[in-house]
């Protein structure tokens, strides 16, 4: 699998993005009035549709865990483009809606209550209440309140229902004004639905399940690094196929009674090689403390690697890199291999409680000895600040090197408000907040 | 066969047949599609002219 993907290409998605939302906003053109102007009801009942459904399969595309989306957008962004699609999406469709019975109930001279009922008897309609009544119970799951009142698996369950709700969307848009009885158009549309469930087969289905056989993957060994957290070494056949990146992370399936129902993302906490991944865990809820007693010889599925923060996004000579809490897991694993050339600098800042809780402190110190690069304990109270000043004061050409970051989600995202309004280019700051896994 | 084409086929030959599979099921879906809308109605003529036939919503 190729991971030669960068900043551009994101430019490029957003572009190819536009211009897909200008072909869904062909209506236009259905919504002229003979004898020139533009109905403003007609025109928003059409667009507002056309638009939900394009907006639909791009939120399906962008979430297919496709490396090239994966790769330039980055998990973190790919995570808010999803979060705000999704309620644009729910806009669109409530738009669309009303505006249909709007128009309706004006071309057929009826109250609201009566051309509501006319359109829901409409063919195609039935399959597009069955989608909102869906889509609705998703986005009510997934209220942050939401989710925190109901177990992941229950979520999860309910969420995977989008794709249902999606095809019967699909199959009102294509009984619809704006495509029925124009076959090119209806022929385009249907291999976009159909390209981007196929990427969702690809890359969420197929690729797992051929990763499963093909690397056959199990616990070589487990280490314990500190109270809690443990190093996972696990063994598998062609690893170097999978072209894993220091930085990188997987998504794990341990496969035992407590832990086979869901993969859970843990970064690579050591270089890759040729037969073997390490990963390094915190307990931190009932799946981390179960894996803190993992077997060797359990069956281990990974679905990766995914993540931006390699050495292939590198732009400068000189590096920082930042990481907070677990976050070291894979700041240890670049720290490793990043080159330093002559005259060159590489530091790790790792913020942390207490520098005798630092995690993978030993491998760190020898790290940075072997290398000659230059490693920082951050710790709280007091020294932990990371603020755009303060790490001005300790890197004063912040701005002119390439920075990693790797913490909590709230740590990572400040930091990369501060670093940009102090002048740190976007292209040079790479930066993935960790999802907490309980 | 030789070599290099079934190495070849061994690294994309299932991307190959999702292809292929995904282009069939689009033109499917797309050639029997529906070819009238429901809601294709009279449009309401600007005053003074000839009603003409419109797309609802």
């Amino acid at each position: 699998m190729s991971t030669r993907h960068g900043p551009g290409d994101a430019a490029r998605l957003k572009v190819l993005i536009l211009l897909g939302a200008l072909v869904a906003a062909w209506p236009v053109r259905a919504s002229a009035v003979p004898g020139g102007g533009i109905d403003g009801a007609v025109l928003v009942a059409h667009l507002s549709g056309m638009l939900a459904g394009y907006g639909s399969v791009v939120l399906v595309a962008l979430m297919s865990r496709w490396p090239v989306i994966e790769q330039a957008v980055g998990v973190d962004e790919l995570a808010r483009w999803h979060a705000r699609g999704g309620r644009l999406v729910m806009a669109l469709i409530a738009t669309h809606a009303c505006a249909a019975v709007v128009v309706w109930a004006g071309l057929r001279g009826l109250d609201a209550g009566s051309a509501t009922t006319e359109v829901l008897r409409m063919p195609g309609v039935a399959a597009a209440v069955v989608a909102v009544g869906l889509l609705v119970l998703v986005a009510v799951t997934s209220a942050r309140r939401a989710r925190r009142r109901i177990r992941y698996e229950t979520w999860h369950g309910i969420h995977l229902l989008t794709y249902v709700a999606i095809a019967a969307a699909f199959v009102h848009q294509l009984a619809g004004p704006d495509l029925a009885g124009r076959r090119v158009v209806q022929v385009g549309w249907s291999l976009l639905y159909a390209g981007a469930f196929a990427l969702v087969v690809r890359h969420r289905v197929l690729k797992p399940v051929h990763a499963a056989v093909r690397h056959r993957m199990r616990v070589a060994s487990v280490v314990t690094e500190a109270a809690g957290t443990v190093s996972i070494t696990v063994h598998g056949r062609r690893l170097d196929e999978l072209d894993a990146q220091p930085g990188q992370y997987f998504r794990w399936r341990f496969l035992t009674p407590h832990t086979w129902r869901r993969a859970h993302p843990f970064s690579l906490s050591a270089p890759p090689q040729h037969d073997t991944l390490r990963l390094t865990v915190a307990a931190r809820g009932d799946t981390t403390r179960a894996l803190q007693a993992i077997s060797p010889g359990v069956r281990v599925v990974a679905d990766g690697p995914y993540g931006i923060l390699t050495e292939r996004r590198r732009t400068r000579r000189d590096v920082v890199l930042i990481a907070g809490g677990i976050g070291i897991a894979p700041m240890r694993a670049l720290f490793e291999t990043l080159h330093i050339p002559s005259g060159g600098d590489v530091l790790l800042l790792y913020r942390t409680t207490d520098a005798s809780r630092a995690l993978l402190a030993d491998e760190l110190d020898r790290l940075a000895d072997r290398a000659g690069a230059r490693l920082h304990y951050l710790t709280q109270p007091g020294g932990g600040e990371l603020t755009a000043p303060s790490l001005l004061r300790r890197v004063p050409d912040l701005v002119r090197r390439d920075v990693f970051v790797c913490g909590p989600p709230v740590m990572t995202r400040t930091l990369m408000t501060d670093l940009t309004r102090a002048g740190l280019p976007r292209a040079q700051l790479h930066a993935e907040g960790y999802q907490t896994v309980h | 066969m030789s070599a290099a084409p079934a190495g070849w086929w061994r690294r994309h030959g299932a991307s190959v047949a999702l292809a292929c599979v995904t282009l069939a099921v689009g033109l499917t879906l797309g050639l029997t599609a529906p070819t009238t809308s429901p809601v294709d109605v009279p449009w309401p003529a600007p005053s003074g002219a000839a009603p003409a036939t419109h797309r609802g919503p």
